[in-house]
């Protein structure tokens, strides 16, 4: 019995001992270690690849870590062998961080269990993370670049995520900022975490956010205080303290990722740039009209030395900051403002020494055309352009009636008729409404319905034309409100003979509007030239094009029109190599012409039966008249193409029949492989 | 002053201008055309040729550079030329010669009247017709209110301390449409006149040889051909 009792103890002892070193001692450090200083351990992730489960000592022993033992993170590690993923728990430590990060941008989607967004590892990395402070660590300021940009100069997670872009995002690397950091190695330079944070990078609709404008003036303030302590007693500053959101805070006006030095001609705020950086807001109609801002500002300044001289790039000339400030613009009624008339005579004089008080009896933004501005201006210009217009008439005229004065002592009666009607028609031409006087309604949606895009004219063929050449039968401002077609007639005539007898013009001549005009064509106000990849009618979008038409099955229908002539069209191979931008290869037109397009019936028609190996030819030189037995748009119903119809057919059922029969086999061949192996 | 016989050489053309009158004939139509060039290309900024034309001036800083430079040629020639009609004998007979008529007037109504076909009395012209005198003035007041508003221009910072801005924003504006009506009366005007009126054309060479035919100064300055008839320094088969 005694023995019993003492056998037992023994046995209680040491199996408690078993136990509570089987706790503390089965996973300690080294027990980790017999199998993951195994290269051998790996496990399979997700994507079908193999990680190595390998943990490198020596980085484990440099990080900051060191100390803290493999239980301390993986506390899900308890037993020997463990779970097949322990996990990591940081927040045990950085309980602070782990708050920030489960509010942030990221951490909200990492909670929804998105694979795209970042864990601490994938900033900090795992066993071997070393102070931020110490150059080699990937959070260390120069380094983060990289890691920010190895997810956010991935397009995919761009476009995924609704983000700006990887080119937007890349654009910081030639900042100023940017330069800073990654060429001269300044830590002190603006990195990412600086303004958008690091663990607390804000989703938009929080207020905190750096998309919310109020709190990037602040932000940048933390490197730039005397700017902004400057900014914040501006008109500007104070309006966006007041929550008013079109107020222009610092990227406004330098760009974000892109914020280049002043002198930098490719910077928002370079001399010759400033005043369109300025007039986004300041000749924003919108913005005008809400904050009662004098309107055309621009437009003054581009007319004044100033601005002329600007434009051609001499830094020199006065720009918006010049005078108004940069940080520091207030209004005029501001005692404090640089352009207060007392305050005037310094600003000028910063260009002009010297000059006095007298500076300020009189406007800088001239209106040339507005009486009540400045009446002095107003009057000399009306002076002068009567007697110019005076004057050039009476020349013109003079020199007219001289003229036929020395043809009648020669006696050259028809020359003086031709002169007359000539000069005349060249005159009545040359007086006739400009683009600017039409744009004054066509720019104003208040005024007119047909608001004409002015940059879309810019780009097109006839950007040197004046709005009369084409709308030729408007004489006057205000004109009708219906106007006729602009008439493409008088230089395009040899194009409209052929659309006159195409199987379009007919029908147009006819009054029907379901058929294409000029326009619906070739556009309107943006007319690109045929070989510009823009242009509606270029060899890539000539087939989108017809295909407005062509594919609406009301017009189809109205007209017995084949269908599916895109479909069959981009199924073929001239369609496919067409879409991927081959430029040899036949599109609509160069088959059924494009002007003089008519019906296949009609024997004149490029796609009539008998003229089929010509136009085939001009491709395919020596096709003969073979080319004129088949369809082109290869439908392959049983009517319109018996044998593409019968093989397609045929080759359907063909492959059905191939693959029951494979299956088949393969099933009963399997069934064999399995009782065959069961016996042996 | 007449001329006196002297000038007159064989083949029956008589000496209009003298050298001393084309040497600045030529000084004013360069330095015009230089001005006319960098002023005009200013004032149009926005037109495509203008900014090739300045392109190739090389740069809007050096437009106003020689701009500057070809406006104190014109200077110096304006007062050469003022000196000249004031003190110098000849030039001040040429001068008053120029002065505007009441005959000026009817002579233009006569030549309208003529190329018209309405009737077919010709005016008849001294030393000077009405399209002469109409350049000579036009170019003269022109060019001392450009020389003017031009200073005023230059040096602008000197104007603003001692004028109020308004006037000088009214200067500039005068500057570009006073230059453009010169162009308008030496560019429309003057070479019609000289070049492109099919009586000349193309090209009217007195300016050159300073030279004019007894039949040309017959058909055009008649007036001034019988005087020269009648104080015997041409006979009156010269010039049929």
């Amino acid at each position: 019995m005694k023995y019993k009792i003492l056998f037992l103890s023994i046995i209680i002892l040491l199996f408690s001992l078993f136990l509570t070193t089987g706790i503390l001692n089965a996973m300690d450090d080294e027990t980790c270690m017999k199998c993951h200083q195994s290269g051998l351990l790996s496990k399979t992730l997700k994507s079908g690849a193999k990680k190595s489960l390998f943990i490198d000592l020596n980085s484990l022993r440099k990080s900051v870590h060191k100390s803290v033992p493999c239980i301390g993170c993986h506390k899900n590690a308890k037993d020997y062998p463990h779970e097949k993923d322990p996990g990591s728990k940081c927040e045990s430590c950085h309980e602070i961080q782990q708050k920030e990060y489960s509010n942030s941008a990221h951490g909200r989607l990492y909670i929804a269990k998105d694979p795209d967004v970042p864990g601490c590892s994938t900033c900090h990395g795992s066993h071997n993370i070393i102070s931020s402070k110490n150059s080699d660590s990937p959070t260390f300021p120069l380094n983060l670049i990289k890691v920010c940009l190895s997810c956010h100069a991935d397009e995919r997670i761009e476009r995924r995520h609704k983000l700006p872009g990887a080119e937007v995002i890349k654009a910081y690397e030639k900042s100023v900022h940017g330069m800073a950091a990654t060429r001269l190695g300044l830590t002190v330079s603006a990195i990412c975490n600086d303004c958008h944070g690091s663990h607390d990078i804000r989703p938009a609709d929080d207020p905190r956010s750096l998309r919310n404008k109020i709190n990037i003036p602040i932000i940048c303030a933390r490197c730039h205080p005397s700017i902004y302590d400057k900014y914040k007693e501006s008109v500007h500053g104070k309006a966006i303290q007041a929550g008013i959101a079109e107020a222009p805070v610092c990227t406004d006006c330098h760009g974000e990722h892109t914020i280049y030095i002043a002198t930098d001609p490719k910077s928002r705020i370079a001399p010759k740039n400033i005043p369109k950086t300025c007039s986004s807001c300041h000749e924003e109609k919108s913005i005008i009209g809400k904050f009662n801002l004098p309107g055309r500002r621009l437009e003054t300044y581009e007319a004044s030395y100033h601005g002329i001289v600007n434009k051609y790039g001499r830094a020199v000339a006065a720009n918006c900051t010049s005078c108004h400030g940069f940080h520091d613009i207030r209004p005029s009624n501001d005692k404090k403002s640089s352009i207060h008339p007392e305050k005037l005579p310094e600003t000028c004089g910063k260009c002009h020494p010297g000059v006095t008080k007298m500076v300020a009896q009189g406007k800088i933004h001239i209106e040339k055309s507005s009486e009540q501005d400045i009446k002095s201006t107003y009057y000399i210009t009306v002076i002068y352009s009567i007697i110019e217009k005076f004057l050039s008439f009476f020349v013109a005229g003079y020199i007219i009636i001289d003229l036929i004065g020395r043809f009648r002592e020669r006696k050259m009666k028809k020359l003086i008729l031709i002169l007359f009607f000539g000069i005349l028609s060249i005159s009545g031409n040359a007086y006739s409404l400009t683009l600017t006087d039409c744009l004054k309604c066509h720019q104003d949606q208040k005024m007119v319905k047909n608001i004409i895009n002015i940059n879309e004219f810019r780009q097109s063929i006839h950007k040197n034309l004046n709005c009369t050449d084409c709308h030729k039968d408007i004489k006057k401002i205000p004109h009708e409100v219906k106007i006729e077609n602009a008439l493409c007639f008088p230089c395009h005539d040899k194009e409209i003979n052929d659309y006159k007898t195409s199987v379009h013009g007919r029908q147009y001549i006819k009054g029907d509007k379901d058929v294409p005009s000029c326009r619906d064509c070739h556009g309107r106000h943006d007319i690109k030239k045929v070989k510009d990849s823009e242009s509606k009618v270029s060899e890539k979008n000539i087939p989108k094009t017809c295909s407005t038409c062509h594919e609406s099955a009301n017009i189809t229908g109205r007209f017995g029109l084949a269908t599916k002539r895109l479909q069959t069209y981009e199924d073929s191979y001239h369609g496919i190599a067409n879409k991927f931008g081959k430029p040899v290869v036949a599109n609509c037109a160069s088959c059924h012409g494009f002007h003089d397009i008519r019906p296949s019936k009609d024997p004149e028609s490029s796609i009539n039966p008998s003229n089929l190996p010509a136009t085939c030819g001009k491709c395919h030189p020596g096709a003969g008249e073979n080319f004129a037995k088949g369809k082109i748009h290869i439908e392959a119903t049983k009517e319109s193409a018996i044998g593409v119809y019968i093989v397609r057919k045929f080759y359907t059922y063909f492959i059905g029949f191939l693959m029951i029969i494979f299956l088949t086999y393969m099933t009963l061949d399997f069934i064999g492989y399995r009782k065959r192996k069961g016996r042996s | 002053m007449p001329p006196d016989k002297k000038h007159i050489n064989e083949e029956g053309s008589l000496i209009r201008f003298s050298l001393h009158q084309r040497i600045q004939h030529i000084i004013l139509l360069s330095s015009m055309i230089i001005l006319a060039l960098t002023g005009l290309t200013l004032k149009f900024h926005e037109n495509t040729v203008a900014q090739f034309i300045i392109k190739i001036e090389g740069g809007i800083a050096a437009r106003g550079i020689i701009h500057r430079i070809a406006a104190v040629v014109l200077m110096l020639l304006s007062t050469y030329h003022i000196i000249n009609i004031l003190f110098t004998q000849k030039g001040h007979s040429e001068f008053l010669a120029l002065r505007p008529q009441f005959k000026d007037f009817s002579d233009f109504y006569k030549t309208i009247k003529f190329n018209l076909g309405i009737s077919n009395e010709k005016a008849e012209f001294d030393r000077f017709d009405f399209r002469q005198k109409i350049q000579y003035w036009g170019v003269l007041i022109g060019s001392l209110i450009m020389i003017i508003t031009g200073f005023i221009l230059w040096f602008e910072t000197q104007s603003m301390a001692i004028m109020p801005k308004w006037i000088i924003d009214v200067t500039g504006i005068i500057h570009s449409y006073q230059g453009f009506l010169i162009f308008l009366i030496l560019f429309l005007w003057h070479m019609y006149n000289v070049h492109l009126n099919p009586n000349v054309f193309p090209m009217n060479k007195t300016w050159l040889t300073g030279r004019i035919s007894t039949r040309d100064l017959k058909e055009n300055h008649l007036l001034e051909y019988k005087k020269l008839i009648s104080e015997g320094i041409i006979n009156s088969e010269e010039g049929k």
